[in-house]
C-alpha cells in the first residue's frame, strides 16, 4: 500500500474532498479517478507534485495530487 | 422563406430613411445568416474605403435562422463591419433578448449606413420602422438609457444601446442589450456613435417562428434542449457562472496574470472563482431568451469601496480581465469594473487588457508619468482603475484617457518605443482571458488565424482541446493534449468551419457543444429548409470561413498578419506550462497547407474557392 494525498480544485470538489489515501501500489493517474467516481464528462486531469501527469502515470508513496477539471468558459 | 423571413431593415441615416429589403434564397444556403450573411452582404455593398467611423460605412446585425426558437442558446446575434478597433473585417455576437423579438418583428437584420444628422434612435415595430430624436438619451449611460427606452416604447420592446464610450467613439465601445448583455468586441459601438445612432428598439405584437418541418423540429429542439440542460457543464455553469472552473484553469496555465507575465497564483483562484462568486455577491441567476444554462450572474455588493446595487454582475472574461490580468484578487472590483464597463459601453477584455498592458509598460518606464498627468499606474490598484481610468477612457479625458482608449495596439503605434513588447494581441485585438500557453497551443493558432484578431469564440479550438466536443462523422476523434502541437493544425480545420456555422447561425458555444453533427444538419433542414446533407453543412462553414478572410485581404491583409504576440507563446515562467515552447510557426504552415491558403496573400487559392461555388469572388481577388 502506498499513502497519497488528493487536493481536489474547483468544480471537482462537488465529487470529493481533500483527502488522504491509501491505495495499493501499482495504480496510475487514471486509477485515482475511477476510484474517487470523478465522472469523465468533467474532464479530470490530474497533477502529480504540481507537474501534470502523463498519461497512465504510476502513483507512488508520498505523492501529492492535484485533480483539474478542463472544463472552462468565459 | 421558413425560419429566416427573407428582409432586411435597410436604414440610411444620411436621409432618416428605411426601406425593407429581401436577399436571394441563395445567400442563406450558402452563408447560413449572422456572422456568414453579414460578410457576404458587406462583400455585395461594403466600400472597402470607407474609415469604419465615416458615414459610407456599413453597421450590419444579423441574425441566424434559429433566433425565436425556443432552444437553449440560440438567442444570439451577430454584427458586422469594419472594426475601429483593428481597421479591418470583424464582428461580434451577443445573446441576451433581441434576437429573438428581431425576428418575431419580421426581420432577419439592420443594414445602417450613412449618418444621421441630429442624435436618435431607430425604432421597429412589427413592419413598422422609425428614427426617432434621441432626445436627453444621448449622453446617457447604458442603464438609464435602456430603462428609458422600456418606459417609452413599453415593457416588451427589446434594446441595444451604446454608452458615453460609444459616443465618443473610443475604439473598443460595446453595444449592450438589456444593459447585461453585449456585443463587445471590435468597437461597433463606435460605429453605431458614430452614426450618430444611440440605440434600436425592437417590439413585436405576436413570437411566430415559421419551421420548414415543424412537427421534426419540435421533437429535436425538446431532445436537445433535454440534453443541454442536463450535461455537466450546464450545470456547473448554472450554478456558479462561467467563472465556475477559475480554479482549475488557473492549474492549467489558461488564466493570464499580471498580462501574462504569470501563469499560476492560487490564492488570486481561490478569490476570484465562481463559487466564491456565488457565496459573497450572487442574488439571480440571470439568462438569454429561453436558456436553460442560466450562466449569467445578477450581483450585489452591499458595502466596500466597490459596492454596486443589484444587477449583472461578471462573467469568467470579466473577472479575469479586472482580477488576475491587473495582479488583483478583489471580487468586488470586478464587479464594480464589470458593472462601470456596462454602463459606459465599453468592451471589458480590451479595456482589462490595455489597461494591463498599461501598467507593465509604466512599471518598465516606456509610458512615464508625463504621458498619464500625473496618474500611476499599478498592478492591483483597481480603486484608480474603477475611479479615474474606466471614466476617463469612456469620455476621452486626460492624456491617459486618450491614450488607453484606442486599445493597446494603436496606444503603442503611438508611443512609438518598446511597449510593443507587452502587447498581446494579434491582428491589433487584444486576446481574450485564455491563455495558450496553458489553454492549448491550437489557441495560439486559431488566435492567429481568426479573421477579427485573438478571439476564443471564432471557432471552437478551445474546446476541442479540452476535450469538451467530439465530432466523429467529420473525422474529429482525437484526444487533444492542451500543451502540444500535436494534431491542432488538423483540427483547427475542422474548427474554423464549426466556428464559421456557429456565429452564422448565432449559436451560443455552451449550449452547442452538445448537438452532433448530423443533428446540426437536422436543426438546419427542419428550422429554415436548407436542405443540406452534412457536407453542404461544412461547406458553408468553409466558404464563410473563406469570404471573411478574402474581406480582409480587401482590406489589406496578408499572410504575415496571421500572427500573434511573442508574449502569448514565449515560453511561461511558472505554472504548468514553465518552460514549454509553442511552435507557432510549424502550426500556421501546415494549416495553410490544409487549407489551401497562398503562404503570401494568405487567401484560399483559385480552385479552392471555385470548388465551393465562390467564382466571382475568386475572380475578383485573383485577376
Amino acid at each position: 500500500m502506498v499513502k497519497i494525498s488528493v487536493k481536489p480544485t474547483g468544480i471537482i470538489r462537488k465529487f470529493t474532498d481533500q483527502t488522504i489515501l491509501e491505495i495499493p501500489s501499482g495504480q496510475n493517474s487514471e486509477d485515482i479517478i475511477r476510484l474517487l467516481d470523478i465522472p469523465h464528462d468533467v474532464r479530470p486531469i490530474v497533477f502529480v507534485n504540481n507537474r501534470k501527469a502523463l498519461k497512465n502515470q504510476d502513483i507512488v508513496d508520498g505523492d501529492e495530487l492535484t485533480i483539474v477539471s478542463l472544463v472552462m468558459g468565459g | 422563406m421558413f425560419g429566416n423571413t427573407g428582409k432586411i431593415v435597410w436604414v440610411d441615416l444620411d436621409e432618416s430613411a428605411a426601406q425593407i429589403r429581401t436577399l436571394p434564397d441563395s445567400y442563406y444556403t450558402r452563408f447560413i445568416g449572422g456572422a456568414g450573411l453579414a460578410a457576404k452582404i458587406f462583400w455585395d455593398f461594403g466600400d472597402f474605403h470607407a474609415a469604419p467611423l465615416s458615414p459610407q460605412a456599413l453597421l450590419i446585425f444579423m441574425n441566424g435562422p434559429f433566433a425565436g426558437l425556443k432552444l437553449s442558446g440560440c438567442s444570439r446575434s451577430a454584427v458586422a463591419g469594419r472594426s475601429p478597433l483593428t481597421g479591418h473585417w470583424g464582428d461580434s455576437s451577443c445573446g441576451g433578448h433581441f434576437a429573438p423579438e428581431l425576428r418575431y418583428a419580421g426581420f432577419d437584420g439592420i443594414v445602417l449606413e450613412g449618418k444621421s444628422k441630429f442624435p436618435c434612435v431607430l425604432f421597429v415595430e412589427d413592419g413598422l420602422v422609425q428614427i426617432l430624436p434621441a432626445g436627453d438619451m444621448w449622453g446617457a449611460g447604458v442603464f438609464d438609457t435602456t430603462d428609458t427606452l422600456r418606459k417609452q416604447f413599453g415593457k416588451k420592446s427589446r434594446s441595444l444601446v451604446i454608452g458615453p464610450a460609444g459616443e465618443n467613439l473610443v475604439n473598443y465601445a460595446c453595444i449592450i442589450n438589456e444593459g447585461h448583455h453585449a456585443f463587445g468586441r471590435a468597437g461597433y459601438g463606435a460605429v453605431m456613435g458614430s452614426k450618430n445612432l444611440k440605440a434600436i428598439i425592437v417590439k413585436s405584437s405576436e413570437p411566430r417562428y415559421l419551421a420548414a418541418d415543424p412537427e421534426s423540429l419540435d421533437a429535436l429542439r425538446r431532445e436537445l434542449d433535454s440534453r443541454i440542460r442536463n450535461s455537466v457543464t450546464s450545470q456547473v455553469f448554472h450554478e456558479n457562472g462561467t467563472a465556475a472552473n477559475l480554479e482549475g484553469a488557473v492549474h492549467m496555465g489558461d488564466v493570464p496574470i499580471r498580462n501574462f507575465t504569470s501563469s499560476f497564483w492560487e490564492e488570486m483562484a481561490e478569490a476570484l472563482t465562481g463559487s466564491t462568486l456565488s457565496e459573497s455577491y450572487l442574488t439571480n441567476k440571470g439568462a438569454c431568451a429561453f436558456c436553460k444554462i442560466a450562466c449569467k450572474r445578477v450581483v450585489e455588493v452591499k458595502e466596500g469601496p466597490f459596492a454596486i446595487p443589484k444587477g449583472p454582475g461578471p462573467e469568467y472574461e470579466t473577472i479575469a480581465a479586472f482580477g488576475s490580468m491587473l495582479g488583483s484578487m478583489d471580487l468586488a472590483a470586478t464587479c464594480k469594473a464589470g458593472r462601470l464597463c456596462n454602463d459606459l459601453g465599453i468592451d471589458t477584455i480590451t479595456a482589462g487588457s490595455t489597461i494591463a498592458w498599461g501598467m507593465e509598460a509604466y512599471e518598465k518606464s516606456a509610458i512615464c508619468a508625463n504621458d498619464t498627468d500625473g496618474i500611476v499606474l499599478t498592478w492591483g490598484d483597481l480603486d484608480t482603475v474603477v475611479k479615474t481610468i474606466l471614466p476617463d477612457i469612456a469620455y476621452k479625458k486626460g492624456k491617459l484617457g486618450k491614450l488607453l482608449g484606442l486599445g493597446s495596439f494603436q496606444a503603442s503605434a503611438t508611443l512609438a518605443n518598446d511597449s510593443w513588447q507587452w502587447l498581446t494581441i494579434s491582428k491589433g485585438m487584444e486576446a481574450p482571458m485564455h491563455d495558450p500557453r496553458g489553454g492549448g497551443h491550437g489557441l495560439a493558432l486559431t488566435y492567429a488565424i481568426s479573421h477579427r484578431g485573438a478571439c476564443h469564440t471564432a471557432n471552437p479550438m478551445l474546446f476541442m482541446e479540452m476535450g469538451a466536443c467530439y465530432y466523429p462523422e467529420i473525422g474529429f476523434e482525437y484526444e487533444l493534449e492542451p500543451m502540444s502541437s500535436e494534431n491542432k493544425p488538423e483540427s483547427a480545420l475542422l474548427a474554423v468551419q464549426i466556428g464559421a456555422i456557429e456565429n452564422s447561425s448565432c449559436f451560443c458555444q455552451f449550449a452547442d457543444r452538445e448537438i452532433t453533427i448530423p443533428e446540426w444538419v437536422q436543426l438546419f433542414n427542419y428550422s429554415a429548409g436548407y436542405g443540406w446533407g452534412l457536407e453542404d453543412m461544412m461547406s458553408a462553414g468553409l466558404r464563410v470561413f473563406y469570404l471573411q478572410r478574402l474581406l480582409n485581404y480587401r482590406f489589406g491583409l496578408r499572410a504575415s498578419d496571421d500572427d500573434i504576440s511573442s508574449r502569448l507563446i514565449e515560453p511561461a515562467v511558472d505554472g504548468a506550462p514553465e518552460g514549454i515552447e509553442i511552435d507557432f510557426n510549424s502550426m500556421k504552415r501546415r494549416f495553410y497547407e490544409l487549407a489551401n491558403l497562398d503562404e503570401t496573400l494568405g487567401i484560399p487559392d483559385h480552385r479552392t474557392l471555385e470548388s465551393l461555388g465562390m467564382n466571382d469572388e475568386a475572380n475578383l481577388v485573383w485577376s
